[in-house]
């Protein structure tokens, strides 16, 4: 009688752990989670997902440990989680451009596809506007694109290098406005931040938040437009490309958190719902007050359909114009 | 030391032109509308012109009255392939051993048989090495240093 | 009168207990990180940022700051002892430095880099204080076309890095520079020359490469040479522990001229203590009555890039702390730390948040002065390391490097690379070929580029943009002058020499 049980029991155990989805998501996670960050230590792009852990963290009763795997542009991070073991232990917070590297594999090879990550759910994103200094004569949108206009070329645009989200919006804007600038690279905001606070150039993609918008609210900056389906809170009189009759919302960026192919729908779903719960913490929201990071929501569904929708509009474009 | 200049200086060229070949690949475009590869291009030409002349005075010079020996004699040369053999191990074992396991079986063999030391010295500094560097990286400092299978 | 006010305000917060205990671990951690490549000050000021959720955002500041500056005073500690540059920065502190220690002078060379930090850091805090807002609008001033420029003056001065033959230090010039084509390219978006390793595709790092190109190859060269045994690793013994008078004769010009010079071109974006340290560096060969004795062991190739990378520390803050700007990768990650505790550094800052400003500026003179009072004692301690016998040393040296460059991106490839690069360093040195002008291109060239290229972009093909505006072109006539003076001395001598040959001279 005994043996019997025994090996009923064995059996019941092996089998059980062949099937990790079924028992593990009853009691996912039961050891630390990795969330594997594509950016250096320290940016808002670090940042954010890290606070986002530390919540995390208390809501699934599991230490959600950040990890930094800089480097090609978060490919290296993405290509890590894509080949990570689907049990819902090894994550990543990513944007759009890890979401998707197919998209840019002209500039940059990566070593995985977006087939191989499973979004499962959106909380953050970038706000990306177009400004210039409050000194220039561009006084409104408007005004903007009359002189680059009747002045084609002779604008100095700063962006944070070809292929760079930023990029595109910028340079899909560009196109819908039938607008020539010169383009300048630069490796990174502060960069160009700096570029154009001494008018080395004239106008830029920047992110609202940081050190850019102390500027914008020191009116040392000028917001022209946002690439946003709504007008940012703080900025009510600035306009967004929508509202200016534009298409681009190839502006419109996320940091979202995805999961290896082949994680079950369990896990996932788990993820999510304490994602959601994390971002109605009154907590949560003071803290990403103060890195001015705004809260993005998206659940699964919409998530994974908006990814799809933004890399097909993004390829088209970049076919399009012959980048690709 | 002409002769070795001889080598090496055909050595730059050769890689010189390995870099302009690259070059070539990735485009050159013009100067108002340069490709990725102009700059290294123009580079690597100064880098063969630079080789080239010192090929060229190396060659006019007359043959070294002492011929130095290049490579190290047989005992000391074995202790540098063996440390470079334990330089490439540790790298690639690292993620699959864990940081404790390599570095331990690093350092006995390096002290052991390039250091040459007795086992009671290579085991103590092995040992306290690695804990205390471990320490010092994981516990103190929080550093993502890779686990092995047993779990260290 | 407001000066001695503010000065006044800084100190008080400065002197404020908490925030002494903060600047003191911060210190403490940095000088730490600063001694172990690999682990940046970077990477330390973000796994330190959860601490900083139980302090103050004054304190946290002070402390994340003091770990920045404390990484300068510990970078150059390997540098001296092991040959190990520990920050990018500290490669020039390698070429005498080292030397130094194995003449038995590491004490010395050790102290007069602690002095000489601790000057360089004080005067560029009284910099950063006084001259904040006008240094900063002044910094701004400096796009890619007077950027480029700088670099190419710094350029220049690789040329009087020179140790022996000329024409080998200018290739392996060529060669850093084209090593730091591999990776992606700016302005195509591309990726060159990785041989499709992925880790390459953001290039080659400077920590992999200089651990390799200078410890690694150095611990090789030495196992080559010597008969181990019980020696270590100094060819003569160890004299005294600090610097004498005649050493500090020897460097106090140095220091004063690193001293404004770090200061100002601190506030420069792109790694202002390294160009610093090496600028200095040339300057005081380029002075110095006996330029031949530099790379054997001349203590102002010490004392001046020492005191320089510490004082452009300082000069850094200012274009940080007035406009919110960071110039070098650690200034960014510091830029993170302020925003995590919703300080956001901008035109705003001293006005609307003077306690941090003035905070920051007060904990720095006690931080410097605390380093000071840590580092002095430590001499004695590292100087003790250098006795272990070299037989069991080098395996140490070994763990350092391999464990410092796998630390960096927690990545195996960046190991491999590194030892690659110690067998590329020790066959440079069997050749006799120069490492200092490699790694220097190295670490500029990517930014010589991306100056180079914009400004074209910017002046539409034609090089004249870089005359066109007043600081290009008074800094490329400079390093033009530079470039060509000795070769016209020279020119100038051999014609005299051949004049005088033919007139027959009487004086032979």
């Amino acid at each position: 009688m005994n043996r019997i049980a025994m090996l009923l029991a064995t059996v019941t155990f092996l089998s059980l752990q062949f099937h990790p989805g079924a028992w593990a998501q009853e009691k996912y996670p039961e050891r630390p989670v990795q969330a594997i960050l594509p950016y250096s230590p320290g940016g808002p792009g670090d940042l954010t997902p890290r606070l986002l852990s530390d919540f995390m963290t208390k809501q699934l009763g599991q230490p959600v440990v950040p990890l930094n795997k800089p480097g090609s542009g978060g490919f290296i991070a993405g290509g890590y989680v894509a080949a990570a073991k689907p049990d819902g232990y090894t994550i990543g917070m990513f944007a759009n451009t890890q979401a998707a590297p197919e998209v840019l594999a002209k500039f940059r090879p990566a070593s995985y596809s977006s087939k191989d990550l499973v979004p499962a759910v959106n909380f953050s994103g970038w706000l990306v506007t177009l400004t210039v200094r409050a000194d220039s004569p561009f006084k409104s949108f408007k005004e903007f694109v009359e002189y680059a206009k009747s002045n084609p070329g002779k604008l100095r645009f700063g962006h944070p290098g070809v292929g760079n989200r930023y990029w595109i919006a910028g340079m899909a804007l560009a196109d819908e406005l039938g607008i020539k600038m010169k383009e300048i690279p630069f490796n990174s905001e502060g960069e160009y931040l700096t570029a154009l606070l001494g008018g080395h150039i004239d106008v830029s993609v920047m992110t609202y938040g940081g050190s850019a918008r102390e500027h914008i609210l020191a009116k040392t900056l000028r917001v022209l437009c946002v690439f946003e389906e709504k007008r940012i809170e703080e900025l009510p009189d600035v306009p967004t490309v929508k509202e200016l009759g534009h298409q681009s919302t190839y502006g419109d960026l996320f940091i979202g958190i995805f999961a290896p192919k082949g994680t079950s729908p369990g896990i996932i779903s788990r993820l999510a719902d304490a994602t959601t719960k994390v971002i109605e913490n009154p907590e949560f929201v003071q803290g990403m007050k103060r890195l001015n990071m705004p809260i993005k929501y998206m659940n699964t569904k919409d998530f994974e359909s908006f990814i799809s929708k933004d890399s097909a509009l993004v390829t088209k474009f970049l076919k399009e114009k012959g980048y690709i | 030391m002409r002769d070795r200049d001889i080598i090496s200086s055909a050595l730059c060229i050769v890689v010189a032109i390995l870099f302009c070949a690259g070059g070539l690949k990735y485009g050159l475009g013009s100067f108002s509308r340069p490709e990725p590869g102009l700059y290294p291009f123009i580079l690597g030409l100064i880098f063969i012109g630079l080789s080239m002349a010192l090929l060229f005075t190396s060659l006019k010079k007359k043959q070294d009255a002492i011929r130095e020996r290049f490579f190290p004699p047989r005992e000391k040369a074995y202790r540098l392939v063996l440390s470079l053999v334990f330089l490439y191990a540790y790298g690639m074992a690292m993620d699959q051993l864990g940081y404790v396991v390599t570095t331990f079986f690093f350092l006995v063999g390096v002290l052991r048989f390039v250091g040459l030391q007795k086992w009671k010295t290579v085991l103590t500094t092995s040992f306290l090495a690695t804990l205390f560097s471990f320490l010092l990286f994981v516990t103190l400092l929080k550093s993502q240093l890779p686990k092995g299978p047993l779990g260290i | 009168m407001e000066f001695l006010q503010h000065l006044q305000y800084a100190f008080k917060i400065g002197l404020d207990p908490m925030n002494l205990l903060a600047a003191f671990m911060g210190c403490v951690f940095g000088t730490l990180v600063g001694v172990l490549p690999g682990l940046g000050p970077s990477a330390s000021i973000a796994l330190l940022l959860p601490v900083t959720y139980y302090f103050t955002p004054v304190q946290a500041i002070i402390m994340l700051s003091g770990i920045y500056y404390g990484a300068q005073y510990g970078g150059s500690t390997t540098s001296i002892l092991v040959n190990i540059p520990g920050e990018a920065s500290s490669v020039v502190t390698c070429l005498d430095g080292y030397q130094m220690a194995r003449k038995g002078r590491a004490g010395p060379a050790l102290g007069i880099s602690a002095f000489g930090s601790f000057i360089g850091g004080t005067v560029s805090i009284i910099v950063l204080m006084c001259l904040a807002p006008p240094l900063a609008r002044m910094a701004l001033r400096f796009g890619p076309p007077e950027m480029f420029s700088v670099m190419f003056f710094g350029f220049t001065m690789i040329i009087y890095l020179a140790k022996g033959s000329m024409i080998k230090s200018l290739m392996m010039a060529m060669l850093g520079l084209l090593f730091g084509c591999i990776g992606t390219d700016l302005f195509g978006g591309g990726i060159r020359y990785t041989l499709g390793i992925p880790q390459l595709t953001d290039g080659l790092d400077m920590v992999q490469v200089s651990m390799g190109l200078f410890g690694i190859s150095e611990v090789l060269l030495i196992l080559e040479e010597e008969d181990l045994g019980k020696k270590d690793i100094q060819r003569t013994r160890m004299r005294e522990l600090l610097p004498s008078r005649q050493d500090w004769k020897d460097s106090a010009k140095p220091i004063a001229r690193a001293s404004i010079l770090g200061s100002f071109l601190g506030t420069l974006p792109g790694g202002g203590p390294t160009i610093s340290s090496f600028i200095s560096y040339a300057i005081e060969k380029r002075l110095s009555k006996h330029p031949e004795r530099f790379g054997t062991g001349e203590i102002a190739g010490v004392a001046g890039p020492e005191t320089a990378n510490n004082a452009a520390c300082g000069g850094a803050f200012v274009p940080l702390l007035t406009l919110g700007i960071p110039t070098t990768v650690v200034m960014a990650v510091l830029l993170g730390g302020f925003m995590i505790k919703g300080v956001t550094p901008g035109p705003f800052l001293i006005t609307k948040s003077p306690e941090i400003f003035w905070g920051v500026v007060g904990s720095m003179y006690f931080g410097n002065v605390m380093l000071l009072v840590l580092n002095l004692p430590l001499i004695g301690i590292w100087v003790r390391i250098l006795k272990i016998p070299y037989a069991i040393l080098f395996s140490l040296i070994f763990l350092f490097c391999l464990v410092g460059s796998y630390i960096l991106n927690n990545n195996r490839t960046d190991v491999l690379i590194m030892v690659t690069f110690g067998v590329i360093g020790y066959l440079m040195k069997k050749f006799e070929y120069p490492a200092a002008p490699l790694i220097l291109a190295l670490i500029l060239g990517p930014q010589f580029e991306k100056y180079l290229g914009q400004s074209l972009i910017m002046g539409e093909g034609s090089p004249v943009i870089f005359f066109s505006r007043p600081i290009s072109s008074i800094l490329l006539i400079v390093a033009i002058l530079l470039l060509v003076s000795p070769l016209l001395l020279r020119w100038g001598r051999e014609q005299r020499s051949r004049l005088s040959e033919e007139s027959g001279d009487d004086l032979a």
